[in-house]
């Protein structure tokens, strides 16, 4: 192969990046854990078996939809309630692909199609700070997105154990942890003031005042995160119209 | 080690929707550009999907859970570090409940 600048710029992917992306995703394991810890606590708490809780968290992968899915489960299973709550949820992926869209689209089959399997909030967000560093390793985002499928499952596997062995009383600290994983997600996703400040706030109060109506989940959350994202774009293209 | 068919039902339908949202948003967004408002609106999403997930219970919570909140933020923004701010948040709320019960 002939080191052209084009071959220079080419994305690759390499079992080398694949084990970087490995090894930068280790300090998040801590981070994981507490949620998966949570999730599996909550599994058990609503009557799902060990095998159905490890089965969920190997092919949904996905804490937030997981986590608020669980919240909504009942016996007999709200189906309908549980899949659109993940889907909304998880709504906000799609536009992670496209972002990644520098890298994805150099990719085909299992390497493309499995890839995008594994991607998570967090391989998401080390990926394209991974790209503005000029990095061309696709194999990045996988390895990322593998590791932290161990974490998950692994943690979610010991919090159903640890929870059958200690029943936890409703209230207990411990359940604070999937509001703190929200509220530090929150913070990385700040951009300031005047971008996010009105949107957050609606989307606050939005979800409020339905879940204080007494309208059934997940309507609050669907209701407060159109509200504040149609008022944040809404502004967006209010500002770009003023400036032309 | 049971799985029972509407549990199944139930999980693969999401598993199913959650692939949807990551390859079918890729695959989407690659072959058409939406409208700029729904662009923008997807930029916008994640925070206020956040806000709307933990506004309620925060309201619903008694101080030990703004204490742990405050806490959360408070160490996420300093050390930006998941690792150290949920365990944090989690102490500063087992602390405050011992401390006011």
């Amino acid at each position: 192969m002939s080191e052209s600048g084009e071959a220079a710029r080419r994305v690759v992917f390499t079992r080398h990046g694949v084990a970087r992306g490995a090894r930068d995703s280790l300090p998040l394991w801590i981070g994981m854990m507490p949620f998966g810890l949570v999730i599996g606590v909550l599994a058990d708490a609503k009557g799902l078996s060990f095998a159905e809780t490890v089965l969920m968290s190997a092919i949904v992968y996905a804490g937030a939809a997981q986590l608020v899915a669980l919240e909504l489960w009942s016996d007999p299973v709200p189906i309908g309630a549980v899949v659109i709550a993940t889907l909304v949820v998880n709504s906000r992926m799609a536009p992670m692909g496209a972002a990644l869209a520098g890298w994805l689209d150099r990719l085909r089959g299992i390497r493309l199609w499995g890839t995008l399997w594994t991607m998570v909030d967090h391989s998401f967000a080390l990926s394209i700070q991974e790209q503005r560093r000029g990095g061309r390793d696709a194999g990045y985002l996988l390895g990322i997105g593998a590791a932290l499928w161990v974490a998950w499952v692994l943690t979610t596997a010991a919090g159903y154990l640890a929870s059958s062995a200690v029943r936890l009383p409703a209230g207990h600290p411990l359940y604070f942890a999937s509001v703190a994983a929200f509220l530090s997600i929150l913070v990385g996703l700040w951009r300031g003031v005047r971008v996010d400040l009105l949107p957050w706030l609606l989307a606050g109060v939005v979800a409020l005042a339905a879940h204080r109506a007494g309208l059934p989940v997940p309507l609050p959350l669907l209701a407060g995160t159109f509200a504040g994202a149609t008022l944040g774009a809404w502004r967006e293209m209010r500002g770009r119209k003023g400036s032309r | 080690m049971t799985v029972r068919p509407e549990v199944l039902v139930a999980i693969l339908g999401m598993a199913l929707v959650t692939y949807a949202c990551r390859a079918g948003g890729y695959a989407l967004l690659r072959s058409f550009r939406p409208p700029e408002f729904v662009e923008a609106m997807l930029r916008h999403l994640p925070g206020a999907l956040f806000m709307a997930y933990v506004t309620p219970p925060l309201v619903a919570g008694a101080l030990p859970a703004w204490i742990g909140a405050a806490t959360v933020v408070g160490v996420q923004v300093v050390t930006r570090n998941m690792g150290l701010s949920i365990p944090a948040g989690v102490a500063a709320v087992w602390g405050a409940q011992a401390w006011l019960w």
